[in-house]
């Protein structure tokens, strides 16, 4: 029995077994630095407020619509491939990829102006966590955008129906992976203080 | 309106983000606040997990986990915001 029909069933969660224990262990390693941020910033309370207050909230914001959007065009990516509408899949796997696209020019524009600015990982500790938390994100929605290009490619050739699209559902759980993480992510570094 | 349960979590989820971004240009912060962020969090997170990543549909202990961590992890931050008053 494949997983997309032990999904259908109730069991297993969308796709392959394997990607959920990587999901697990990435939540986990993701958790690991947003609890260390969270307790640095306890201890720096004012230079984390200080250093916060030059971040781009607007830009943060506009990033998490793009993530949100992608994960949902990536549910309606599987949904179509349920229905066994192969290039109606392929379609929305496109859409998600654009919105992965847009995001990661944003998150170079930010990283470009910080550069400009002379900031670094040694500026402080506040930056040392924004650059590589966002950066190790940024890293993993890369990741994420491969892994559905490639999947569309396959659903544009016909590899995937409504019987079998285990590969549909794998690479969105990845995907949705990291849009869940970035919905912690952004009001913990951009908005709390 | 017939939406799909989907596009109903896409748009609070939207919803909830411009919320978001209009506390944080207001610079708005205190415990108050900050729970309320918190929680916002919290539901569209487990709002992805079930809807998104189709863990509602799927046996407990799958999504069991994914909340857990949720909880978990948005807690700590909270207890780390509440100890930074001290």
């Amino acid at each position: 029995m494949n997983s997309s029909v032990q999904h259908a069933n109730g069991r297993y969660p969308p796709g392959d077994f394997a990607i959920w224990i990587f999901i697990y262990a990435e939540l986990l390693a993701f958790g690991i630095f947003f609890l260390s941020y969270a307790f640095a910033r306890a201890n720096n309370v004012e230079l984390f407020n200080e250093s916060q207050l030059l971040l781009n909230r607007t830009a943060g914001a506009i990033n998490t619509l793009l993530l949100i959007t992608g994960s949902y065009f990536v549910v309606r990516a599987v949904a179509a491939i349920r229905d066994d509408k192969a290039q109606l899949c392929s379609r929305w796997l496109m859409a998600a990829i654009m919105m992965a696209c847009a995001f990661l020019a944003i998150k170079l524009v930010e990283f470009y102006t910080k550069y400009q600015e002379g900031i670094s990982l040694s500026t402080n500790t506040f930056y040392m966590f924004y650059l590589s938390m966002t950066f190790f994100h940024f890293m993993h929605v890369i990741l994420g955008a491969v892994i559905l290009a490639a999947v569309m490619l396959k659903a544009r050739n016909g590899a995937y129906s409504r019987e079998e699209h285990t590969g549909v559902e794998t690479g969105g759980s990845y995907w949705h992976m990291v849009d869940l993480v970035w919905i912690i992510l952004f009001p913990l570094v951009y908005i709390i203080r | 309106m017939n939406l799909r349960p989907c596009t109903w979590t896409w748009l609070v989820l939207m919803g909830l983000t411009l919320a978001l971004l209009a506390v944080g240009k207001a610079g708005l912060g205190g415990v108050g606040i900050v729970t309320l962020v918190l929680l916002s969090t919290l539901v569209k997170t487990q709002l992805v997990a079930d809807y998104f990543m189709g863990l509602k549909r799927a046996r407990l202990l799958w999504r069991a986990i994914v909340t857990t961590y949720l909880l978990l992890v948005i807690s700590m931050i909270g207890l780390a915001y509440w100890l930074s008053l001290f």
